[in-house]
């Protein structure tokens, strides 16, 4: 009895002192959670009563708003031709930093520096280098005599542009990288080079294998920020002088988000942006999966 | 001791008066959309309201840029009691789904508010559904500016500019220069703007008696084939790489401050961009031209309206507030230090607003004629001017064919107008 008493007032203590979260949870995540689910079945302008309307929103979203499909369509160009490449250049750039190089720290810092300014103002930053008149890219294209693209002008290369700004900010996945490259046992290396090894074989052999875990990391977070992408575009692609929402030239860079946010925020559209909040949530979901059940055939473990 | 008691007595009734008058004092929030100098220049004159009203103090907080913060503050029931963050284009939906208090009781017991102390256009556009929900301190016309020097400089009389669409192109090439690569240095004009343009064609944008939406009217249909036809003359890619090397249009790197821009659409704050950011620049202004079958002197008017949320404990107060800014007292202030046209006709036409901004005048004659328009009464109006956005973009930058686009647009805007009814 005494015992049973002990325990339970145990629990209690626990139960308090997580409190703060657990009412935190409740409160802010799982109730507007569960809110945002019984709003996408309605019509909601955040001011009046929801009305119910059934599954109508995700119809109309699938069948018949084209402004959806454009923008899943360039939410997954962004997945499937950003997201390798910020990788692997994060990856060398990790590698290079890795080696014992003059400067080390120095360099580190250099190219971490970039993800801790905040977000707005690297925008308006990439604004100015992007412009085809007096940018940055343009003029040194145009010292070898290239006549750079409109960049975020031309609906063909305004994605491409959002690429290369992305590179610039892949200090946060370099640092991961970093990380998982010290935690490479130093032995591996040295059975490899008294066998002979190049490096290019150690790079493949040892390097990569060893680093699938922190690759898979690194995907898995690339890739729930690729299909959430908004600060970027909602910053820098407003039309000029009429008045296209963010997303233009010609809805080339209407992402996901930027969709949702003008329906939910514009358009008084809160059902129909709870309804594409779920959609993008079954989708991070679904790839995230997709990304853990591969992973049993290219991540090792040590141990493994 | 007698004197004592008193000393006290006294001191006692001066603390009861002042907590009282303390207690009678209200604050009322005010949200604004206007920043920078512009929100130093109001604070000032809502400095005055304050000392003019002992009884209420108008608390100021600009939310300039972040709009969309109104929204969820409203339904969170955290939502300002005056608000101007409104575009007169935002009126009939935050109307429409119950964001606003209608201002019908107060205007009806109002000495100061008549519906006929404003410009008839301008006060039908501050009614939805039979409704008056905000006031304006202040509106805007539109016109086209002209350099003079650039005029002479291409042999044109530089006190004639363009009166119809054919000159008005004729004028454009011959003011459009280009260098030895053949990049463009100077653009004679930018057209732009669908809304006004299809108007200016002689276009509807909608049935008011009907409700029909009217996007693929001939008119504004021949409106967006001229802007593509204009793009097309100058090279989608010119013309996309030239605009993108403008600075912000409210900037002294304005291109038609810079001399980019032979001509540019203005407003009223034409006069103060050109005294602050190139005092040189000999200008004049005219009214769009036409084609043959459109429609003369046509501007559009908006502009931030003021309004009070549902929700505010303080609405009578909030309605002093915006019954004294919006009145003849206020609008006659604002007007000089934003350089903005004044909704209320006397006041518009004050021969002291007249000699603190001469380019009132010429406003004034635009909004007085026919051919003023406000924006279209209906909820779904922030997004058609968007969808008319993209149309723009889709034929100008995409090459996209007109009178299909805009079927495109009649139908997105008709589908979305149908489900708020």
């Amino acid at each position: 009895m005494l015992r049973l008493r002990k325990k339970h007032s145990d629990l209690a203590t626990g139960l308090a002192f997580i409190s703060p979260w657990i009412i935190g949870f409740l409160a802010f995540v799982l109730y507007p959670l569960l809110a945002s689910f019984y709003y996408s079945f309605t019509r909601f302008n955040i001011i009046q009563s929801p009305r119910w309307i059934g599954i109508e929103g995700y119809a109309e979203l699938f069948f018949d708003d084209p402004l959806f499909w454009i923008s899943i369509q360039n939410t997954l160009y962004m997945l499937v031709f950003g997201l390798p490449l910020s990788l692997v250049v994060s990856l060398l750039l990790a590698v290079l930093l890795n080696q014992n190089i003059r400067f080390k720290a120095f360099f580190r810092t250099l190219f971490y520096l970039p993800t801790i300014i905040p977000a707005v103002a690297s925008a308006m930053l990439w604004l100015w280098i992007f412009n085809p008149q007096y940018g940055l890219i343009n003029s040194v294209l145009a010292l070898v005599g290239i006549r750079g693209p409109g960049w975020l002008v031309d609906p063909r290369w305004s994605k491409p542009a959002f690429i290369i700004m992305d590179l610039w900010g892949v200090g946060g996945a370099m640092v991961i990288y970093l990380a998982g490259l010290q935690g490479i046992p130093e032995q591996l290396y040295e059975a490899a080079e008294i066998d002979g090894a190049n490096w290019m074989q150690k790079f493949w052999r040892i390097t990569i294998p060893m680093l699938t875990p922190t690759i898979l990391f690194n995907l898995i977070l690339g890739a729930i920020s690729k299909l959430q992408y908004f600060t970027a575009p909602y910053i820098m692609t407003r039309g000029v002088g009429t008045n296209v929402p963010p997303g233009s030239p010609l809805n080339s860079t209407l992402f996901y988000s930027l969709l949702l946010f003008q329906n939910a925020f514009a358009y008084f559209k809160m059902g129909y942006a709870s309804a594409m909040a779920w959609i993008l949530f079954v989708l991070i979901l679904v790839i995230t999966l997709a990304l853990f059940r591969s992973s049993a055939r290219w991540v090792y473990y040590e141990g493994q | 001791m007698n004197r004592r008691w008193n000393l006290l007595i006294v001191g006692l009734l001066i603390c009861l008066l002042a907590s009282s008058t303390a207690l009678a004092k209200v604050k009322i929030t005010y949200w604004t959309g206007w920043g920078g100098d512009e929100l130093e220049d109001l604070k000032v004159v809502i400095e005055e309201f304050n000392q003019a009203n002992p009884d209420i103090e108008v608390e100021t907080t600009t939310i300039f840029g972040a709009y969309e913060k109104l929204l969820t503050a409203i339904a969170g029931g955290r939502g300002p009691d005056v608000v101007s963050a409104i575009w007169g284009s935002q009126l009939a939906a935050l109307a429409h789904h119950g964001a606003l208090q209608p201002l019908d009781k107060y205007i009806a017991a109002s000495s100061v508010v008549s519906p006929d102390d404003f410009f008839p256009a301008i006060w039908k556009s501050y009614n939805y559904k039979g409704h008056i929900w905000a006031l304006g301190a202040t509106t805007n016309t539109n016109f086209e500016a002209y350099n003079k020097d650039f005029f002479r400089e291409a042999g044109l009389d530089a006190e004639r500019p363009p009166k119809t669409i054919i000159e008005l192109e004729e004028v454009t090439r011959k003011l459009t220069k280009w260098d030895a690569n053949g990049e463009l240095t100077r653009l004679g004009f930018l057209p732009g703007g669908l809304w006004k343009m299809g108007l200016v064609f002689g276009g509807n944008w909608m049935n008011e008696d009907t409700g029909e939406i009217t996007a693929d009217d001939p008119g504004n249909i021949a409106a967006l084939q001229w802007l593509g036809d204009f793009w097309k003359e100058y090279g989608i890619e010119n013309l996309q790489n030239f605009t993108a090397g403008f600075g912000n249009y409210w900037s002294p790197n304005n291109p038609f401050m810079v001399g980019k821009l032979a001509m540019q659409s203005y407003g009223e704050w034409l006069e103060q961009f050109q005294i602050r950011y190139n005092p040189d620049l000999d200008y004049g202004v005219f009214p769009t031209p036409a084609p043959e079958g459109g429609r003369e002197n046509v501007t559009t008017f908006g502009g931030s309206v003021f309004a009070i949320p549902v929700g505010t404990e303080h609405a009578d107060a909030a309605w002093q507030f915006i019954e004294w800014i919006t009145g003849p007292v206020g609008q006659k202030k604002l007007a000089k230090v934003f350089a903005n046209m004044p909704p209320r006709v006397a006041v518009a036409k004050d021969p002291e607003v007249l000699e603190a901004v001469p380019i009132l005048k010429f406003g004034l004659n635009l909004l007085e004629g026919p051919n003023a328009f406000g924006d279209l009464p209906i909820p779904v109006w922030e997004q058609y001017q968007a969808e008319m956005g993209r149309a723009e973009e889709a034929v100008t930058r995409g090459g996209a064919e007109a009178a299909e686009t805009l079927k495109q647009v009649k139908a997105t805007i008709e589908k979305e107008y149908k489900k708020l009814q």
